[in-house]
């Protein structure tokens, strides 16, 4: 009998049950509010259910799945040897390892903490942007080139944040490093590979919350942009009708990826590993000499890291890292880069309104976020709500699919300054 | 001198990343300016380098229009010969739509009498091309909007 009570006890005490905390229970609450999100409101499902569960596993305790000390370099145990020549002597001297050590990882390390590898060394986001050109045309940019400039303004919603960050410190109800207001700053470049990437780079403690709170805000486009885009603009604006795009050839689409490739990674050598493999994706698209590739990238293999990515993200968010104030201020100020991004690219938009003698239509600007194709979408909704007969798609695409590569391109600025 | 601007404001940021506590950081003397210098660049070299693409691919977009058009001339000096060949064979005259050729615009003639020739491989002859009533109907609108429509 009392090997049995003796048993049962030890039993509880490896049980969840014995190092449950409260934080665990609100993250587990919380993962749950992430699972409505994903599953009712289907809020960018692909990418928020795998990080609802994987929030959910990981703040079960004493599964192992995700160790978040294994990736902490400060509480790295060990000591690196120093040999230095004195003479005929040799010292040796130890100084405490502060890098990350991926043998550690390696050794103790559960099911959850080997798929992170592949955030923690910039594997995933490139892979996923590699199925994305295979996805995208970009034909209405190249027909268009103008459309550059408003994925570039859209982009001053991330400039903005990193400066609202930095102000909120000042008045001390918050405190983000620099890397960390760049981090949460990229929410506003509206893409979530692009946030991942960076945020995993300068800012992983924050990873969990900047990626929620990315997808959630692409999810919301079509709730965040239309009264931003409405206020902007006049109706008469808004009803402007775009003549036809000109016929792009697949040699100017071919010649494109390659051009793009080394002139960005020329000047921003960082960003080459998200836009390089972008366009690397989209020249094996418009190629047309290697639709096995193609197929593989955009299917099998996307899915694949989506899923490795989605519930590696979620694992991060542990109650240390989510429930803090910190949390709080990235949700809103990555809604603010969201409406400031918008705002930009709508301004942009009415000066080449203007500019161009009322030919171009102010709402294709608010699509200069990425977030593809929601928020090109969104310009064609707003256009054909003024006027029926107004298609404004294929031209909310060229600055749409130039937000991605502007979007990119900021990261790597941001990364080559402060990483 | 602004090389040297540059340089001084580059080793600010650095310093002040060094510092990796924030409270620390705010307290530099140089932290505000070195945001701002973050801030600003980030924006320009965005802009700088989108507008290095619009330019390129403006001029590759001119050149190719240029190519496009000799092209494009090229062709329709055959779809000439071509027809003037298939009319001159005239073994049937298949009735083609409509009549007489009101806009003057040969090049339209000839890209028509080429698809044609390509379709029928036989002689045949064009009496006459006539402009359709261009509104759309209203199913094929319909069409359209169901197809292009976002939600």
């Amino acid at each position: 009998m009392e090997i049995f009570t003796d048993t049962l006890r030890s039993l509880i005490d490896t049980s969840g049950f014995a190092a449950f905390t409260w934080q665990n229970g609100v993250m587990i609450l919380l993962s749950f509010v992430l699972f409505y999100l994903a599953i009712v409101k289907q809020y960018e499902p692909l990418l928020m259910l795998p990080i609802a569960f994987g929030m959910l596993l990981t703040n079960i305790p004493l599964t192992g799945l995700y160790t978040p000390e294994l990736w902490d370099p400060a509480t790295n145990p060990y000591y690196a040897p120093e040999y230095i020549e004195d003479g005929a002597n040799i010292l040796v001297q130890f100084t405490k390892e502060t890098s990350l050590d991926y043998g550690r990882v390696l050794h103790d390390g559960g099911l959850l903490d080997m798929l992170y590898l592949g955030v923690k060394l910039q594997i995933y986001p490139p892979i996923i942007f590699l199925g994305i050109g295979a996805m995208t045309d970009f034909g209405p940019l190249i027909a268009n080139p103008k459309s550059f400039l408003l994925g570039a303004a859209a982009q001053g919603g991330i400039f903005f944040t990193f400066l609202g960050a930095c102000m909120l410190n000042m008045t001390g109800i918050a405190d983000f490093t620099l890397k960390e207001a760049a981090s949460i700053a990229i929410i506003g470049g509206a893409d979530g590979p692009t946030a991942i990437y960076l945020t995993s780079k300068l800012a992983p403690q924050l990873l969990g919350s900047i990626a929620v709170a990315a997808y959630s805000y692409m999810a919301l486009v079509p709730v965040i942009q239309p009264p931003i885009m409405r206020a902007l603009t006049t109706k008469k604006e808004r009803a402007v009708k775009m003549g036809q795009l000109r016929e792009v050839s697949k040699l100017e689409k071919v010649v494109f990826p390659i051009a793009v490739t080394v002139i960005v990674a020329l000047i921003v050598p960082s960003a080459a590993p998200l836009v390089g493999i972008l366009m690397f994706g989209n020249l094996m698209k418009e190629s047309g000499v290697c639709d096995r590739l193609v197929k593989t990238a955009t299917n099998e293999l996307m899915n694949i890291i989506t899923i490795f990515l989605g519930v590696t993200v979620g694992a991060t968010a542990v109650a240390d890292n989510f429930l803090s104030w910190k949390t709080i201020f990235i949700i809103i100020l990555g809604l603010i880069a969201f409406c400031v991004g918008t705002a930009c690219g709508v301004l942009l938009g009415k000066l080449m309104y203007l500019i161009s003698g009322k030919k171009i239509n102010p709402l294709i600007g608010s699509a200069g976020v990425s977030a593809v194709p929601m928020a090109a979408r969104v310009s064609q909704k707003e256009g054909a709500r003024e006027n029926p007969s107004n298609f404004l798609l294929m031209h909310a695409m060229g600055p749409n699919v130039a937000g991605v590569i502007g979007s990119a391109v900021a990261a790597g600025v941001l990364l080559s300054i402060l990483g | 001198m602004n090389n040297a601007l540059i340089l001084m404001s580059e080793n600010a940021i650095d310093r002040i990343q060094g510092l990796g506590d924030a409270k620390l950081q705010l307290s530099d003397p140089d932290y505000w300016s070195s945001v701002g210098i973050i801030a600003l660049t980030g924006i320009l070299v965005v802009f700088l380098i989108l507008a290095i693409l619009i330019f390129i691919f403006w001029l590759m977009g001119t050149v190719f229009k240029v190519v496009d058009k000799s092209k494009k001339a090229r062709a329709e000096k055959k779809a000439e010969a071509e027809k003037t060949q298939a009319a001159a064979v005239q073994t049937e005259q298949v009735e083609e739509t409509v009549a007489e050729e009101e806009s003057g615009d040969e090049e339209i003639v000839a890209v028509i009498s080429a698809a044609i020739a390509a379709y029928t491989e036989q002689g045949f002859k064009i009496k006459s091309i006539r402009k359709r009533s261009s509104a759309r109907s209203a199913w094929s609108a319909a069409g359209i909007s169901e197809n292009t429509r976002p939600f």
